[in-house]
């Protein structure tokens, strides 16, 4: 008889429990989900660098007469962002307790939030176009290609949220646990890089 | 320190997470990436319009960064030296085999990258101009 | 005992067979997620773009034959150039390594019966099936991308290609970078979670720290990669501004994005053959690898300083010398891991017994191509040196002996050596040999002459030249070592494609292998390993009293795993066995997200907007419904 759980049949709260503890390694999923945000952050390391990169290129920056960014509203709303790491991280921490249906509203107070910041973002966005446009020159081009790959991670985290919202109404297996970890992972590393992409954007006037 | 030491205190040397561990294997390694890193940033920002503006002085900053960064690559190489002393034989099962093969990499790493750090320093302070020559 | 143990090993051999049997049929191979059907999808259809790459090639040097030939157009000799680049390098050597080999071996090496992710793997393979069809649909409508494998601005812009040849270039690159990353994912953590408890990382058999290396540089370097494209793109469909110097752009922005992945692709390149070269020298020499750790070691190190020497690249550019000097360093360093290594081969096959067959033939002869690439390469870590000879053929000496030299004689080498352990056939030794002096000779007679033309002053990528030059001599050499490669190259395939149906059975171990893999059968059985291995030591079929133990316990059924599709996995670092895992077993969903995602591709590509947000949407539902089942259930 092996001591070895054979983690996979999992389901409901205690069996996922008692698996999620007996577990000394990370996950495969886990691991999955570190190595893709990796890759991820090393593509928000390669925009920031190409920001930076085009800045020093010149001695007026912003280009082009465009006006220096406007700083609370992007702060405000990236704060916002950051502050759902708490629930999420409260939602992982009532699910491997065994605590399902806690974890389920928590997980879904965070989804509103953020997708609260996504539309809000979305609008400032919208509002900076009607003064500049990304055509009009590299710091036009640069900035806005940066917001938009974050907003589309964001969305990205939103479609996962969903699907574990979905999934987690049904009840709990190991597989749905691990899910919910390389999700809030995700979060984690969105919410990083959201503070890294708005002080890359804000730059000019801090 | 202080504070870290709760954390270390349950992180065992004999852990495969032991954080002095990894440091010897990948301190030499981390420290010629951030002077790699920080280096090609001075010199972008030193030889830029802007970078006048400032008044950024490439050797003095080059000569801090690779300081700073031998300084590390010295550390992990001593530490290194240190762990493969006290754990021997890496045909033995883990712990002790995979301290000591890991320290073997650290120790070599160390040196490679002691050397790297010092030519790159060293090529930066006698060639520090924004043309190419 | 009540049972007679061979009938109770009997009815668990049956058992597993009945429990990971794959569907037969092309149903089965479409849905298939057994690692061992992947790669063999992955070899073949990397073989295929193998065979492009090498007509543009010949077309290349034919149109080099002599003076002022007229084979090729210049328009065409630029996309035929540009084509065999990018082919050669993102649809053949990448994917054989990494999609043919990595998922063959790799679980067998461990001990595992699968990937981690084994629909994750699938996908990949579909995505570069699709994405090698998107570039070719680009080369046979007559939009081939025509400005270089490495595609430089402001050439490679709107104003300068205006037609789709460089959006094909661009996106299809894009697309196989989404396999890479996959799979480079999958490769790791399949080596840090799967390994057999026992197999501790100071007992992992070197082809899976060249892995470990090469996936690790994939993560980091194809952003890089992404990034330029998709800044490209955006410049060409969408009239942004990144590397226009008018709008504040850089086009050397577009050179440093570049080498950023495109040096560590390099090494991307060649570190699988290192991995090759170290699990077939020992078993043809006898002896285990002199200075184990330090090899392990160096495979590490290359992948991790090919990260320091990208501008090595650009030294003719015009950047500051504060700027390459920090390259200049790191590329004469970066020769010390590959001279590890080295020393480390030949001293191995020196002090061994070596027995010269086909697969150790092709190694040394690797040895000595590497011995001579290197030796080009490290004389452009002197920057001065490298001005006089970057953009000549002293270049394209240098890379085709660390690439077609370095990075393909493993892979064939590898062909020979594990072709009886995936067919159960032994090829035929004799042409196996031939074929190697025929390609061996046949490289250097190619590639040689090109480090003189170069020194000559000769120019890389032009279309042809006068005959005033004196380069007439030497190009008509090289053209003829070409067809000879050729010839040598297809008397390698002709032989493995004559063996699969005439060869002598195999056995399971017909060379005395070292890895686990020789410890199944030929071919291996779907579950790979009845019993997951017991293992002490990186050579674990030299380890006999494993060996037997393994045979003990699928006696006593002991770590046969036989409740479901199972496999273990162990922790990362010391390998204790943590956990057992239900596999998935068939899905239809990899190849269905692989097409929604050529829609998006296509339409991009088209600048059919709406139709590409369209197909945006369905590449969202299929990726649902990848999820829809949990792998237990799949």
């Amino acid at each position: 008889m092996t001591p070895v759980p054979r983690s996979m049949e999992a389901a409901g709260a205690g069996p996922v429990r008692r698996v999620d503890t007996a577990r000394r390694a990370q996950a495969s999923g886990w691991w999955g989900a570190a190595l893709l945000i990796a890759t991820e952050a090393t593509l928000f390391a390669c925009l920031i660098a190409t920001y930076f990169y085009l800045r020093f290129k010149t001695s007026e920056w912003p280009l082009g007469g465009i006006e220096k960014p406007s700083v609370t509203l992007p702060l405000v709303f990236t704060g916002m962002l950051v502050a759902t790491s708490i629930p999420m991280f409260l939602s992982v921490k009532a699910a491997r307790g065994g605590a399902v249906r806690a974890a389920w509203w928590l997980l879904l107070l965070a989804t509103a939030v953020q997708a609260t910041y996504l539309g809000l973002q979305i609008h400032l966005m919208v509002d900076d176009l009607h003064s500049f446009s990304p055509q009009a020159n590299a710091y036009g081009s640069i900035y806005y290609t940066l917001i938009t790959v974050h907003h589309a991670h964001v969305a990205v985290g939103l479609a996962i949220d969903a699907w574990l919202l979905w999934k987690l109404a049904r009840g709990i297996t190991n597989y749905r646990l691990i899910g919910l970890r390389v999700a809030a992972f995700y979060w984690y590393f969105v919410s990083a890089t959201a503070v890294a992409v708005v002080l890359t954007q804000l730059y000019p006037s801090l | 320190m202080r504070a870290l030491r709760p954390i270390l205190d349950r992180i065992p040397p004999e852990s495969p997470v032991s954080p002095v561990l990894w440091f010897a294997v990948l301190g030499a390694p981390g420290a010629y990436a951030v002077q790699l890193g920080l280096g090609y940033w001075l010199v972008e920002a030193a030889c830029s319009p802007t970078g006048n503006e400032w008044g950024i002085s490439l050797s003095t900053w080059a000569i801090v960064v690779t300081a700073a960064a031998a300084a590390v690559a010295v550390a992990a190489g001593l530490t290194s030296i240190g762990l493969y002393r006290r754990n021997g034989d890496r045909h033995e099962p883990p712990p002790a085999g995979r301290i000591a093969f890991l320290a073997a990499v650290g120790m070599t790493l160390s040196v490679l990258f002691l050397a790297l750090i010092l030519m790159s320093g060293a090529g930066v302070l006698t060639f520090h101009v924004c043309n190419q020559s | 005992m009540t049972v007679t143990a061979p009938a109770a090993t009997d009815v668990r051999l049956k058992r597993l067979e009945t429990i990971w049997k794959e569907s037969p049929g092309v149903l089965g191979w479409l849905t298939t997620v057994d690692h061992k059907r992947i790669g063999i999808l992955y070899f073949f259809t990397s073989l295929f773009f193998f065979g492009a790459g090498g007509v543009e090639a010949l077309l290349i040097r034919t149109q080099l034959i002599g003076p002022n030939q007229s084979t090729l157009d210049p328009a065409t000799f630029n996309e035929m150039m540009s084509t065999h680049g990018t082919t050669m390098i993102f649809f053949f050597v990448v994917p054989m390594s990494l999609g043919a080999f990595g998922n063959y071996l790799i679980p067998l090496m461990i001990g595992a019966r699968d990937m981690a992710f084994p629909r994750l793997n699938a996908l990949s393979y579909w995505i570069f099936l699709c994405a090698g069809t998107f570039l070719y649909v680009g080369v046979f409508s007559g939009n081939a991308p025509s400005a270089g494998w490495f595609d430089y601005v402001p050439l490679a812009s709107k104003a300068y290609s205006p037609g789709p040849g460089i959006d094909f270039y661009a996106l299809s690159l894009l697309f196989v970078g989404i396999s890479t990353t996959f799979g480079a994912i999958n490769a790791i953590v399949t080596i840090f979670k799967l390994r057999a408890p026992g197999m501790s990382l100071n007992r992992m058999p070197l082809f899976c720290f060249a892995f470990l290396a090469v996936s690790f540089a994939l993560i980091f370097a194809l952003p890089a990669l992404s990034t330029a494209l998709v800044l490209l793109e955006l410049e060409r469909l969408l009239g942004f501004h990144f590397y226009i110097p008018s709008a504040g752009g850089d086009p050397i922005l577009w050179q440093n994005l570049f080498w950023i992945f495109g040096h560590p692709e390099v090494y991307i390149i060649i570190l699988p053959a290192f991995g090759i070269a170290t699990s077939i020298i020992p078993t043809f020499v006898r002896r285990k690898m002199v200075a184990w750790p330090l090899v392990a070691l160096a495979e590490i190190l290359v992948a991790f300083l090919g990260f320091g020497v990208w501008a090595h690249h650009m030294f003719a550019v015009g950047l500051a010398s504060a700027t390459t000097i920090y390259f200049a360093a790191a590329s004469l360093i970066i020769v010390i891991p590959s001279g590890i290594q080295l020393f480390s081969w030949i001293t191995t096959i020196v002090t061994g017994t070596p027995r010269f067959q086909t697969p150790l033939l092709w190694i040394v002869g690797f040895i000595v191509l590497f011995i001579l690439g290197g030796l080009s390469g490290v004389t452009f870590a002197a920057i001065p040196f490298d001005q006089q000879t970057t953009d000549t053929y002293y270049v394209v000496a240098h890379f085709h002996y660390v690439i077609f030299g370095a990075a393909v004689f493993p892979l064939l080498g590898g062909m020979f050596y594990w072709f009886p352990k995936v067919t159960g056939r032994m090829y035929n030794e004799g042409w196996g040999k031939a074929s190697f002096w025929l390609t061996f000779v046949g490289t250097n007679i190619t590639f040689f002459p090109m480090h003189i033309l170069g020194l000559d002053g000769m120019p890389r990528r032009d279309y042809t030249y006068g005959p005033e030059m004196g380069w007439t001599g030497l190009n008509l050499i090289e053209t003829l070592g070409a067809y000879l490669l050729a010839l040598g190259l297809l008397s390698v395939f002709v032989n493995l494609a004559v063996s699969l149906f005439r060869g002598a059975p195999a056995g399971n171990d017909p060379f005395g292998g070292d890895t686990l893999e020789w410890s199944t059968t030929s071919p291996p059985p779907e579950y790979n390993y009845a019993v997951i291995p017991k293992v002490s030591s990186p050579y674990a079929m030299w380890d006999v009293e494993d060996r037997e133990e393994d045979a003990r316990n699928l006696e006593l059924g002991r770590k046969t795993l036989e409740q479901g599709h199972e496999t273990a996995a162990s922790t990362a670092v010391d390998a204790e066995w943590d956990e057992i895992l239900e596999m998935p077993s068939h899905s239809a969903w990899p190849p269905l997200v692989a097409l929604a995602m050529s829609g998006v591709f296509a339409m991009v590509l088209l600048q059919q907007w709406l139709a590409a947000a369209i197909f945006t949407v369905v590449l969202a539902v299929t990726v649902a419904g990848f999820h829809l089942k949990e792998p237990e259930e799949a």
